[in-house]
């Protein structure tokens, strides 16, 4: 049989348009700033409910970044509830991601020699926003624009953070593939 | 007279690696760049691992949404909308009801009941029913349109049918028979 | 704003006979087809649902007058339009499948002629016919995929001309339709 391609005749909403396009968008940016899968799909649910109660008032060109930046503040007030929860208190809410507790030992280091492993841990320990623009540019690939806009930063200033941030992977991994091969 | 070379330093370098990488540096400086690199490994390695870590970004894996998370989005928004849409209807048709209790507010709806229903199709139409209208045909173009899309698709799916078994098939069957060397062959003397 | 209340209370009910009578009239006409089995083949509720006839229609036709008349007279010949979209996940499709098969024996059964069938990678189209005095009175059209698309059911009653519908479906851009429409039921 050729030449039958089954048409886009679903009837949708808009909302569930933008649900299906944005959606691992979302949840891959949660993902990696939530370093668990589960508390991602719930950001990721949070997220979504929150777009359906704004619906009428965000201008459908924006959406990427609105849900960028949403996300974000999802993710952060999570975060911020989990360490209430555990007791802890900072004021700083940055330094409650920017967390060592996840950092593997250099002997743990050395066992791996894992390329793309290294470079996620050393991403892990990025602080922010240095870490969620190498996510969203250089694995999500958004246009500095949504992401200058999502972070409210400068265009120029989302940059510089970048070149800094792909700067101190590069002196992370430099430790870190060092300890390898003297190990 | 003794030219003195401009060495970069090593935070110089060190600054630039990405930007090099991207194509970002001034012409002087990429060429005063490209110079230290040639002649120092140090920074060839350091260039190396900058795009290394650069591909490696790209191919990280990016978790997908399962279908149970937008299963609950949905559950939360449009389901729970119409639940409530529902609910809010119930709880007005129970509040009008109790009101209509009321004798002389029961006479008023009996008599527009009987008034209404004599104009029956000529009344006007609410803000309410124009709205259900405006939806319904734009429900009634999309029925439309699908249709004609099945039609137009389920159509060229059978004719393609029809036609490759029927005529196009056949057709180079013989075309391929006609050509073949043992034809030729037997036409020559 | 009572009053708006008792106003829209009397529309309703002095509507309601009009819609019982449409509903009935239509439940034997032989163009028919109650997708409400086919609610029941679903685990989930229908994401899409359309219900268009009687008075409805005729507004929705009236409205489209002036700037559509050719779609306007469509309209007027139909009696219904019912539409339902479901999610169909890959492992119910299977069972969908037969049930849609069954469902077409049936309305082969009680007159109705399949005009397409289509089979190709995972979807299915069922078109089917039912024709009265030479005219065709009843359209159905079963659609199923599995995965991210919606498996539709449409069911057109009244008096069909698919070249017409063709013609004039064809104007209507589906993606836009897909954007511009909110998922609210038409039901009347």
């Amino acid at each position: 049989m050729s030449g039958f391609s089954f048409p886009i005749f679903r009837r949708r909403s808009a909302f569930e348009l933008m649900v299906e396009q944005h959606r691992h968008r979302v949840m891959g940016y949660a993902s990696y700033y939530m370093k668990d899968q589960v508390l991602a799909e719930d950001v990721t649910q949070e997220v979504f409910v929150r777009l359906w109660d704004q619906r009428d008032k965000i201008d459908e060109a924006r959406v990427s970044a609105w849900l960028i930046r949403v996300t974000r503040n999802v993710c952060i007030d999570m975060l911020r509830r989990q360490q209430l929860q555990r007791g802890l208190f900072s004021s700083e809410y940055d330094e409650m991601n920017d967390s060592d507790a996840g950092a593997p030992s250099p002997e743990e280091d050395a066992e791996s020699n894992d390329f793309q492993v290294h470079l996620k841990r050393c991403l892990d320990r990025l602080p922010e926003p240095h870490r969620s623009i190498v996510i969203l540019r250089e694995i999500q690939e958004h246009k500095y624009e949504e992401i200058g806009e999502a972070l409210d930063l400068p265009l120029n200033t989302v940059k510089v953070y970048l070149h800094r941030a792909r700067k101190m992977l590069r002196k992370q991994l430099e430790e870190v593939l060092e300890r390898e091969t003297t190990a | 007279m003794k030219q003195q070379l401009d060495i970069p330093d090593r935070d110089w370098m060190d600054s630039r690696v990405e930007a090099y990488l991207d194509g970002d540096l001034p012409a002087d400086e990429e060429a005063m760049f490209k110079e230290v690199l040639a002649a120092d490994p140090y920074w060839r390695y350091q260039v190396d691992l900058a795009d290394g870590i650069q591909a490696t970004l790209r191919t990280l894996p990016q978790p997908e949404c399962p279908s149970h998370v937008v299963d609950a989005i949905y559950a939360r928004t449009i389901k729970a909308e119409r639940k409530q849409r529902v609910r809010d209807y119930v709880g007005w048709w129970r509040e009008v009801w109790l009101d209509v209790r009321q004798p002389a507010l029961a006479m008023a709806v009996l008599l527009t009941i009987v008034v209404g229903t004599a104009l029956f199709g000529t009344r006007s139409p609410t803000q309410q029913e124009s709205a259900e209208v405006r939806q319904a045909l734009e429900d009634a173009r999309w029925a439309m349109a699908f249709l004609a899309e099945v039609g137009r698709n389920t159509g060229s799916a059978i004719r393609d049918d029809i036609l490759q078994e029927h005529v196009i098939s056949p057709m180079h069957d013989a075309v391929g028979s006609a050509l073949s060397p043992h034809n030729e062959d037997s036409t020559q003397d | 704003m009572k009053w708006v209340h008792y106003f829209l209370l009397f529309l309703l009910v002095s509507g309601l006979p009009g819609v019982a009578r449409a509903q009935n009239q239509l439940r034997n006409d032989p163009g028919f087809v109650d997708f409400a089995e086919i609610d029941r083949w679903f685990d989930s509720e229908a994401r899409i649902e359309v219900n268009i006839h009687g008075a409805l229609l005729r507004l929705v036709a009236e409205a489209s007058r002036n700037e559509d008349p050719d779609f306007a007279n469509v309209l007027n010949r139909l009696k219904g339009i019912y539409v339902r979209g479901y999610t169909l996940p890959p492992s119910q499709y299977g069972k969908i499948e037969r049930n849609a098969s069954e469902l077409g024996k049936r309305l082969e059964a009680r007159g109705w002629e399949t005009v397409a069938r289509v089979r190709e990678e995972g979807d299915r189209v069922d078109m089917y016919i039912n024709v009265q005095d030479d005219a065709i009175a009843g359209l159905v059209v079963m659609a199923i995929a599995s995965g991210e698309d919606d498996t539709i059911f449409i069911n057109i009653v009244g008096d069909i001309d698919p070249e017409e519908i063709g013609r004039i479906g064809s104007r209507f851009n589906i993606d836009d339709l897909d954007r511009r429409t909110g998922r609210r039921s038409s039901r009347y």
